[in-house]
């Protein structure tokens, strides 16, 4: 070792010392947590951007949708993370510096937090909240004692006397009271869950992936998009029940996954649940209602092209219409006819579906509950705004215009939620430990007192040191009246 | 606009103008050293209570879904509650009357609102109704917790200020807000852990994610009360920075009860894939 070593190791020890003593503050658990609610805060104030961002066609529709005059400060303010918070390095640093400070926080006073549950009698660290109380009572050291300790016991502590060796030669009498001494595993359990929950958080963020699917039916899809021989999947049939067609509360969708070694399973997927299917997390989170229509040519027995209003993308034989949101998206143009056709959910539909609802009321009640919806069809000439033609159809009827029949097909497209990694365990355990500490600390304060009753001219001193994770001032009041009053 | 609406709007202000009353009544007897004002204060509490939870019922009965009329009142409702069996027999009254202010408060944005057209629509039946309902109950009794203890802060210090103008009665007053503000954030503590633990499996199960609608304002809310009470618990912030924390978290949870009645409904917007997004 040369001479500039020694005092470069002495350097590093003192960092290592100095940060050491910085993320063993508990001031900084309330900084960090305060740290953690303001990204929080700023992304439910930031307009924060839709899932899947980096697909250009996604994005380009969220920049439409920002005012063109600060789109160019958005774009500039995009690469510094403000418009995906939760996914960025302005959440995660706080939640590194979390998960540092946790480990540090449970090696620091974990073995004190044990000796403590254990009542061992060695001499433990300030944990909490630390006061001293003095008290002057007449009467004999041993018999103040006992009072105090015997008040101490009905008022729920667990006394502990320290073993003495020369018992016979003391001059003080000591003993130790805890109350809600397992409340104190609390405080570790606070340090263990915060570190369980940020390090799930990171590593969630870093590696796990989420992916959202919209399954049309009878259209493969694949799993994920970045790998190969991933498993396709199909979805072959939809089951919905209950609510009303545009918002069902139960249902089934049947997928068949093409696996990339050629095997074929069907998958049955429940609404609103969750599945952990070939390694990946699978929710099937919503089910959307959509209209499909095709039309036919009466006199050539050819499909005519529709265009949809929106999005735009090129003619195409059959489209996929949706039942909510923008009424502009149910419109569809037939450009060799000049035709616009408006396909809509009967009004009423989105009302409760009752047992007795009719096809007026917009549904018909089919087998076993099965939601079967009316649609209602206009259809505009030109740039005519009133239509030429309107009717009711059910889902599967067709309906002749002009030469053109149009048919209507009731379906729904599955919505996914894929996550490729289990991290959510840790969090969802981490989140647990700490909310249950937190209710367990703030149920059952624990408190320790460690007394001396030592003779005082006539009478005793009794000498309180009360370490306690709650309010002092209270315990104080309390303790002093427990003692001091008189039986 | 369907009239019977106004019918349980006529009843709550019938309600309000007895709670009015009797607090009152329980002003009169304290000056004449008639009566133990607590009591009338708790009286006034409950009645406003049970008047405020008969106007939230009748409303639901009407409508089933969660509105933020029923919510705003839901929060009023729970805060005299807590405040009522908190601080039975006490014989101060300037804590009751900044308590009645505040429920009026929200009891009025919840008038207004159910007269505002368009704003009380019927929302999208709810998946996993019982978890809807166990943890919006739980999570009125955490907000109505927060809301006097921040009261009860506010209160304290502007006692402490006033000082110098004030005469040793009301500086009297001051003396069990401690312990009021205490236990109401203790209870606020333990019902918001409970309610979000509920609303984290039933948003996880439905829909593979957490971070939906209202719940990042709801996350704020426990981060803040939870720092605010870490900071009380362990000594590890000042008292006066804890305390604001508190009360910081208090406007977060107004603003978390009045977007509410989105998320809690129906599927809701799907925001984020962050870690959050993705987390429990």
């Amino acid at each position: 070792m040369n001479d500039d070593a020694a005092p470069q190791a002495a350097g590093w020890a003192s960092l290592v010392d100095r940060l050491w003593r910085l993320f063993a503050r508990p001031r900084l658990t309330v900084i960090l947590l305060v740290c953690v609610a303001g990204v929080l805060a700023l992304s439910a104030i930031i307009p924060q951007p839709p899932p899947n961002i980096e697909d250009p066609l996604v994005r380009s529709q969220w920049l439409a949708g920002v005012p063109s005059s600060v789109r160019p400060a958005v774009e500039r303010l995009y690469a510094f993370g403000l418009f995906d918070l939760l996914d960025s390095i302005w959440l995660r640093l706080p939640l590194v510096f979390l998960l540092s400070h946790a480990l540090v926080m449970l090696a620091s006073r974990g073995p004190s937090i044990w000796r403590r549950v254990r009542q061992s009698p060695a001499k433990v660290s300030r944990l909490g909240k630390s006061f001293d109380l003095d008290l002057a009572w007449p009467g004999p050291a041993e018999d103040v004692q006992r009072q105090t300790t015997s008040r101490l016991e009905t008022a729920g502590y667990r006394i502990l006397f320290p073993p003495d060796d020369n018992a016979s030669e003391r001059e003080q009498e000591s003993f130790v009271a805890q109350r809600w001494r397992w409340s104190w595993l609390g405080l570790a359990g606070i340090y263990l869950g915060l570190g369980l929950l940020s390090a799930g958080l990171v590593l969630e963020s870093w590696l796990g992936q989420v992916q959202e699917l919209r399954l049309e039916p009878d259209e493969p899809t694949p799993l994920t998009v970045s790998a190969v021989n991933v498993p396709i999947l199909v979805l072959e049939e939809v089951e919905a029940q209950g609510g009303n067609p545009l918002g069902p509360v139960r249902g089934i969708a049947l997928v068949r996954v093409l696996t990339g070694v050629g095997e074929t399973k069907s998958w049955g997927l429940r609404l609103h649940s969750g599945q952990l299917l070939e390694g990946r997390w699978i929710t099937l989170a919503d089910l959307r209602p959509r209209v499909e229509v095709t039309a036919l040519d009466e006199a050539s027995g050819e499909n005519v092209l529709l265009q949809p209003f929106f999005p735009r993308v090129p003619a195409q034989e059959r489209v996929r219409l949706p039942l909510i949101g923008d009424p502009e998206s149910q419109l569809v143009g037939v450009p060799s006819e000049n035709i616009t056709l408006h396909v809509a959910i009967q009004e009423n539909a989105a009302g409760q579906a009752g047992p007795g609802a009719t096809p007026e009321r917009g549904e018909a009640q089919g087998e076993e509950g099965h939601l079967e919806p009316v649609f209602f069809l206009s259809f505009f000439r030109g740039a005519e705004a009133l239509p030429s033609q309107a009717e009711y159809v059910h889902s599967g009827q067709e309906v002749t215009f002009e030469g053109v029949r149009y048919l209507v097909t009731f379906s729904y497209d599955a919505t996914l939620r894929i996550r490729s990694s289990l991290w959510w365990i840790v969090i969802g355990i981490g989140w647990g430990l700490t909310a249950l500490s937190f209710i367990a600390l703030t149920v059952m304060p624990p408190v320790y007192v460690q007394g001396n009753v030592s003779p005082v001219g006539k009478g005793s001193r009794i000498a309180l040191t009360v370490d306690v994770l709650g309010d002092e001032q209270r315990s104080q009041g309390e303790l002093r009246t427990l003692i001091t009053s008189e039986v | 606009m369907d009239f019977s609406y106004a019918i349980p709007g006529v009843a709550a202000l019938i309600e309000w103008l007895l709670a009015a009353a009797l607090y009152g009544l329980g002003w009169y007897r304290v000056k004449h050293d008639l009566y133990r004002f607590g009591d009338s204060l708790s009286a006034a509490g409950l009645v406003t209570a049970l008047g405020g939870a008969v106007w939230l019922a009748s409303q639901a009965s009407l409508n089933p879904a969660l509105v933020r009329s029923s919510l705003a009142t839901g929060l009023a409702v729970s805060e005299l509650a807590i405040y009522a069996v908190l601080a039975r027999g006490r014989p101060e009254r300037l804590s009751a009357a900044v308590m009645l202010g505040f429920a009026i408060l929200v009891q009025s944005f919840a008038v207004v609102h159910m007269f505002w057209p368009g704003t009380e629509a019927t929302l999208p039946q709810a998946f996993l109704p019982l978890g809807i309902a166990l943890s919006t109950l739980t999570g009125l009794l955490g907000y109505g917790g927060l809301a006097v203890s921040a009261m009860m802060v506010l209160l304290s210090f502007t006692l402490a200020r006033m000082r110098q103008k004030l005469s040793l009665d009301r500086l009297k007053a001051a003396l069990g807000l401690r312990k009021l503000e205490w236990q109401s954030w203790q209870i606020a503590l333990v019902a918001l852990s409970t309610s979000i633990s509920i609303s984290l499996i039933r948003t996880w199960l439905g829909l593979g994610q957490v971070m939906v609608g209202n719940f990042p304002w709801v996350l704020i809310t426990w981060l803040l009360l939870a720092a605010g009470a870490y900071g009380l618990l362990q000594g590890a912030a000042h008292s006066r920075l804890a305390r604001a924390l508190l009360v910081l978290a208090c406007v977060t949870g107004i603003v978390s009860v009045l977007t509410m009645a989105g998320p809690l409904v129906g599927t809701g917007p799907l925001v984020g894939t962050g870690p959050l997004a993705g987390a429990g």
